[in-house]
C-alpha cells in the first residue's frame, strides 16, 4: 500500500501532460477514498467511550458480572471495532475477552463477562484495548482506554462463635469469668448478705421482702478493646508455605475482627504489609467498633500483600505507642519465636494485653507456648480452620494466668 | 464457515471456507477488473489497425470469469488432482482456440482452401497479426484473472488453520499442530494492491498512447502530438470499473486479511461485521465518487495550474541537468575519439562466400508441403493432448462418445493383460535360457587375464566361490538374482546332499570375506580351497555321469 502514493503522482503527471481530465477524476476517487479513510479512522477512535458496570466488592466465591459498554459517540459509523480486555488471573477466567462488532452513529456495543471471586485481592479491571480501521486497508488505529476501576475480593471470613480472648480492660460488654470484672449494670440475681459485703449492693427491696440482708450479684464483664496486628514481612514466613501460612493469616485476622464486630467492641487493624492502592508499607487503623468499620479493615485485608517490610517486632513498640492501657493486642504472626515473646512481653509490662497467634504449623509449639506462658501471654497455634475451630471453642490449650 | 463436529473422524468439508470460496460477487469484481485491462491494449489496436475490435472486450470478460471459475474449482480438495501444468497449458490451449475462432468470425472471415493450403506450406502465416496482438491481450487478461483469483482463494480461511483451532492437541508438546505456519495475508494483500496500482497505471498510460499521434514533417522529422482530446467511451468505461472494481476487491481483502487474523486468534466476530462490510464498501466508494464529480478537471482549478506550474519546473530543472551532464560526458570522451579516429583506419568489409549447394542437395528435394505438415502435426498432437487433458478435467468428455473410447481403452486393456499372460512366461523361460548359456560361456572361456594365485586372500576366497557356483550352474542350478548367498547355501545343499557340509563352509566362507570387516588370513585360503575341491569332486562326479560334460581345471592351477 506503499506505493499509493506514488502512483497517485505519476497519474497526475500523465493526466497533466496528456491533458486527460477524465484520469483526474479517477485521482480524485482513490485520493479520496484514502484520505477519507484515514481521516475517518482518526476522527472515530477519539469518539469511542468504553466504560464499565461491575459490583466493585463481592466475597470469596462470589460472582460479578462485568457489562463493557462501547459506545461511539460520533455522525459516522465505525466499520469494525476490536475490544480486546484480559481479565485479571485469579477470577475464574483464563482467556482475554475479546469482540469485533461494527458500530452505528451514535451506536454502541454491550459485551459482558462474569468474573468469579476465587482468591481475595483488588483487582484492576481493564484497561480495554480497542483497534479500529476502515474498509480498505489504509488506516488502522487503536489505543487503551484506561479507566481505573478495581474490584475487590474481601478475604474469606469464618464465623466464631466464642473467642478466647481475656481482657484487662473493666466496663466492658464482654461477659468475662475473671469475677473481678464485675459489672453493676448487669445484675444477675440476689444472695444472702455475707459479712464483708459492700453497702453499695444490698437490694433493699429484696431485704424487705425476704426479712433479711439481700445483696445483688453482679456478672463480671469486660471491654475488648483490641486491635489486630497481622505480620506479613515475608522474611518472618517460612519459605515453602510463605503464600499460604500468609493467606491463612489474612483468613485469621479477617474472622478474629468479624467476631469482635460482632461482639459489640472496637477492633483495630495493623499490619506491616503492603498496600497497593495506597502504597502504605506498615500502618494501622484505630479500633472502632461497628459494621462499617468492619467492611473497611476488610477492604483493607482484602488489598495488602505479602512484602519485604520492617520485622513485627521492631515495628512493635512505635505501633502500640498511642493505644490505650489494657487494650488487647492479638499479634498474627507465623510462629512465636523468642524475639517475638520477648516483645509481647514488653508490651505486657506497657500494660496492654497481648496475644499471640502463630498461622503456620509448628511441630514445637508446644514449647513456644510453655515460654509465652511464663512470660504471661497466651499463646495460640491455629494452622488450619480445623485449629481455629478449636481455638474458638476454647479447646486449644493457652497458659492461664 | 462451518465448524468440525465433535466426531473423531470430521469430513474435509467442514474444514473448507465455503461461504468465502463460493462469492459470486468476488468472482464478477475480478473478472471486471481483469477484463477492463484489455481496454488499453485495444485503444492502441484501435488507433494502428483496422480491425474490428467490439467483440474484444465481452470475449475478455468472458475468458476471465473462466480463469476465475477455473482457479476457484481447483482450489476445491476434489480437484487438487488437476492442479498442474498441463491442465493451465491446456486451458490456454482452449483460451486460443476461441480466440482463433472470434477472430475469424468476428473481424477477419472465416479462411478459405487457398489460405489452409497456404499454411499448410508456411505455418508462421496462420499466426497473422491480429490474432497474436488479441490473443497476447486476452492472455495477459486471463493470468491477471487467475493470479488475483488465487490470491482470493489463499485469502481463505484454510484446512489446517480450522484444524488448529479446533484441535485438542494444542499444549501437547509432540503436536504436529505446533508447527502450524499462518497464512501471511498482510503480504497477499499488498501484492494484490501492488499489481492493481501498477496494472492502473499501465492501463491508463496505453489509454494516453492511444491518443498519441506519430507524423513526419517535410525534414522526415518525426513528430508526436495528441490527436484528440478525449477518450473513447470503452476506455472511459474501463478506466472507471476498473479502479472501481479493484477498490471493492481492496475492501474484499481487507475483510480477508481481517477475518483470517480473528479466526487465529479466536476472537467472537458479531455477525453483522461481514453482513455489512461490502454495502459499506461501496455506499462509501459512491460517497467519494459522486463528490469527486464536484471537483474540477484538469487544470481548470487553481490547484491544477500550481501543480502543472510545478511540473513544469522539475521537468526543466530534469533537461538542463540531462544538458549538463551530457555536455561534461562529450568532453571528457573528445581527447579518447581524437586518438582513436588517428589510429584507426577504415577496414575494408569481407564480403561473404557465395555458397554453392551441392549436386547431391540439389537432386535431394523434399515436398514443400512437407516441414509444414510435420510442424502442423507435432502442433496438433501437443495441443490436442492438452485440450484433451482439459476437457476431460472440466468434465466435457463424460458422454456417449467418451463412454465409447473408455469401452475402446479397457477392451484394449483386456487384450493386452491376455497377450502378457501369454507371452509372459515364456519371455521369462528364454531369458532364464539365455542367462544360463551366458553363464555356461562365460566358464568354458578361460580368462587370461585372471591369475587366481596373484589374488589377495579376500579376492581369492570369493573367487572360489563363484567357481562353485559356476560349477553349479553347468549342472542347471543357477543362482536367481534375488537370492543372498546363504538363502542360495539352501539349494546346493538341497541338489548335492553329500556336500553339504562343504557348501555350508564355503558360503561362510565367502559371506565373511564379502562382508566380513577383518582380515583374511593367508592360512584361510588352503583350507577354503581343500573345500572347493571336495566340492568340485562331488559336482564334477555327478557332471561326469551327464554326457559332454566339460573338463574343470582346478583353480590354484595354471591356466
Amino acid at each position: 500500500m506503499s506505493d499509493l502514493p506514488i502512483v497517485l503522482l505519476l497519474l497526475l503527471a500523465v493526466a497533466f501532460l496528456l491533458r486527460m481530465d477524465f484520469v483526474f477524476y479517477l485521482v480524485y476517487v482513490v485520493a479520496g477514498a484514502y484520505g477519507l479513510a484515514r481521516w475517518w479512522t482518526a476522527r472515530s477512535l477519539p469518539h469511542l467511550r468504553v466504560s464499565r458496570r461491575f459490583t466493585d466488592h463481592i466475597f470469596v466465591g462470589e460472582h460479578a458480572r462485568v457489562t463493557v459498554a462501547v459506545q461511539n459517540l460520533s455522525r459516522w459509523p465505525v466499520p469494525w471495532l476490536l475490544f480486546d480486555e484480559t481479565p485479571p488471573p485469579n477470577l475464574g477466567l483464563s482467556e482475554a475477552i475479546r469482540h469485533v462488532v461494527t458500530l452505528q452513529p451514535r451506536g454502541r456495543a454491550d459485551f459482558d463477562y462474569e468474573l468469579r471471586g476465587d482468591q481475595r485481592g483488588y483487582y484492576q479491571i481493564g484497561p480495554g484495548l480497542v483497534r479500529i480501521g476502515d474498509l480498505f486497508g489504509f488506516a488502522e488505529t487503536g489505543g487503551l482506554f484506561e479507566e481505573s476501576q478495581h474490584l475487590t475480593v474481601y478475604p474469606r471470613v469464618i464465623p466464631l462463635v466464642h473467642g478466647e480472648l481475656r481482657s484487662r480492660s473493666p466496663h466492658g460488654t464482654i461477659k468475662s469469668r475473671q469475677h473481678i470484672f464485675a459489672d453493676p449494670a448487669r445484675v444477675s440475681g440476689i444472695r444472702a448478705y455475707q459479712s464483708g459485703d459492700p453497702l453499695r449492693s444490698i437490694d433493699w427491696k429484696s431485704s424487705a421482702r425476704v426479712g433479711n440482708l439481700q445483696v445483688k450479684k453482679y456478672d463480671p464483664a469486660v471491654s475488648l478493646n483490641t486491635v489486630i496486628f497481622l505480620d506479613l514481612n515475608s522474611g518472618a514466613y517460612s519459605r515453602h508455605v510463605k503464600y499460604s501460612a500468609s493467606e491463612w493469616g489474612v483468613v485469621v485476622a479477617a474472622s478474629l475482627a468479624n467476631y469482635l464486630i460482632n461482639q459489640r467492641q472496637p477492633v483495630g487493624l495493623a499490619c506491616n504489609g503492603v498496600d497497593p492502592l495506597t502504597g502504605a508499607r506498615c500502618w494501622m487503623i484505630d479500633p472502632r467498633p461497628g459494621r462499617v468499620h468492619l467492611m473497611k479493615l476488610l477492604e483493607w485485608l482484602a488489598r495488602v500483600q505479602l512484602a519485604e517490610t520492617t520485622p513485627l517486632i521492631d515495628w512493635l513498640p512505635t505501633a502500640t505507642v498511642g493505644l490505650a492501657w489494657g487494650t488487647t493486642l492479638i499479634a498474627v504472626t507465623p510462629s512465636g519465636d523468642e524475639a517475638t515473646c520477648a516483645a509481647l512481653h514488653r508490651l505486657r509490662r506497657a500494660g496492654l494485653n497481648p496475644v499471640l497467634m502463630a498461622v503456620e504449623a509448628h511441630g514445637q509449639f508446644g514449647a513456644v507456648r510453655e515460654r509465652a506462658g511464663r512470660l504471661g501471654i497466651p499463646a495460640y497455634q491455629v494452622p488450619d480452620e480445623h485449629g481455629l475451630a478449636h481455638w474458638a471453642a476454647g479447646q486449644l490449650g493457652s497458659v492461664p494466668r | 464457515m462451518t465448524q468440525p463436529a465433535q466426531s473423531s473422524y470430521p469430513s474435509w468439508a467442514e474444514y473448507q471456507d465455503t461461504a468465502w470460496q463460493s462469492s459470486v460477487f468476488r468472482a464478477l469484481l475480478i473478472a471486471l477488473l481483469a477484463a477492463s485491462v484489455a481496454a488499453g491494449p485495444v485503444a492502441i489496436f484501435r488507433a494502428l489497425a483496422p480491425w474490428r475490435l467490439a467483440y474484444v472486450l465481452p470475449l475478455a470478460f468472458g475468458v476471465a470469469l473462466e480463469g476465475v471459475i477455473s482457479t476457484a474449482r481447483l482450489g476445491k480438495p476434489a480437484w487438487r488432482n488437476r492442479r498442474d501444468l498441463a491442465y493451465r497449458l491446456g486451458e490456454i490451449v482452449a483460451l486460443l482456440l476461441v480466440v482463433r475462432l472470434a477472430v475469424w468470425g468476428f473481424s477477419a472471415g472465416w479462411p478459405t482452401l487457398s489460405q489452409m493450403a497456404h499454411w499448410l506450406r508456411t505455418p508462421g502465416d496462420f499466426l497473422d497479426g491480429e490474432f497474436v496482438m488479441i490473443a497476447l491481450t486476452l492472455l495477459m487478461t486471463w493470468t491477471l484473472a487467475v493470479n488475483t483469483a488465487s490470491d482470493f482463494v489463499q485469502l481463505a480461511i484454510q484446512p489446517d488453520e480450522v484444524a488448529a483451532r479446533e484441535g485438542h492437541t494444542w499444549g501437547d508438546s509432540r503436536s504436529a499442530w505446533r508447527l502450524f505456519i499462518p497464512v501471511a495475508r498482510g503480504d497477499i494483500m499488498g501484492q494484490f494492491a501492488r499489481r492493481w496500482l501498477w496494472g492502473g497505471m499501465l492501463l491508463i498510460t496505453l489509454a494516453a498512447l492511444s491518443r498519441v499521434s506519430m507524423t513526419t514533417d517535410e525534414a522526415r522529422l518525426v513528430k508526436l502530438a495528441i490527436s484528440r482530446l478525449g477518450l473513447p467511451r470503452e476506455v472511459v468505461v474501463a478506466l472507471l470499473v476498473y479502479f472501481l472494481a479493484g477498490l471493492l476487491l481492496l475492501s474484499d481483502a481487507r475483510l480477508a486479511v481481517l477475518r483470517g487474523r480473528w479466526f487465529n486468534q479466536r476472537i467472537e466476530i458479531a455477525p453483522s461485521v461481514l453482513r455489512k462490510w461490502h454495502f459499506s464498501s461501496v455506499l462509501m466508494l459512491a460517497l467519494v465518487a459522486g463528490l469527486a464529480l464536484l471537483l474540477p478537471l484538469g487544470s481548470t482549478g487553481r490547484l491544477g495550474q500550481a501543480v502543472e506550474w510545478l511540473m513544469a519546473l522539475a521537468f526543466r530543472i530534469v533537461l538542463a541537468l540531462l544538458s549538463l551532464l551530457s555536455l561534461l560526458f562529450w568532453l571528457l570522451s573528445y581527447p579518447l575519439r581524437l586518438l582513436s579516429e588517428s589510429g584507426s583506419e577504415a577496414q575494408p568489409v569481407a564480403a561473404p562466400a557465395l555458397q554453392i549447394p551441392t549436386q547431391a542437395e540439389v537432386a535431394w528435394h523434399f515436398p514443400d508441403w512437407l516441414g509444414g505438415a510435420v510442424v502442423w502435426a507435432t502442433l496438433a498432437l501437443m495441443l490436442g493432448y492438452l485440450l484433451f487433458t482439459y476437457l476431460r478435467a472440466q468434465g466435457v468428455l463424460e458422454g456417449r462418445w467418451f463412454a465409447r473410447f473408455r469401452a475402446l481403452r479397457f477392451w484394449w486393456g483386456a487384450r493386452r493383460a491376455r497377450i502378457e499372460a501369454f507371452l509372459g512366461p515364456r519371455l521369462a523361460a528364454l531369458r532364464v535360457r539365455s542367462r544360463y548359456s551366458r553363464i555356461k560361456r562365460a566358464a568354458l572361456v578361460p580368462r587370461a587375464s585372471l591369475r587366481p594365485q596373484d589374488l589377495p586372500p579376500r579376492e581369492k576366497v570369493r573367487y572360489l566361490y563363484l567357481q562353485a557356483l559356476v560349477l553349479a550352474a553347468e549342472r542347471g542350478l543357477v543362482r536367481p538374482p534375488h537370492k543372498t548367498p546363504l538363502e542360495f547355501m539352501h539349494d546346493l545343499e538341497s541338489n548335492w546332499p553329500d556336500a553339504e557340509e562343504d557348501v555350508q563352509q564355503i558360503t561362510a566362507a565367502f559371506v565373511a570375506a564379502r562382508y566380513a570387516p577383518r582380515e583374511i588370513a593367508p592360512a584361510e585360503i588352503g583350507v577354503v580351497q581343500r573345500i572347493w575341491g571336495r566340492l568340485a569332486q562331488a559336482f564334477r562326479s555327478q557332471i561326469g555321469a551327464s554326457s559332454g560334460a566339460p573338463h574343470e581345471r582346478g583353480p590354484g592351477e595354471r591356466q
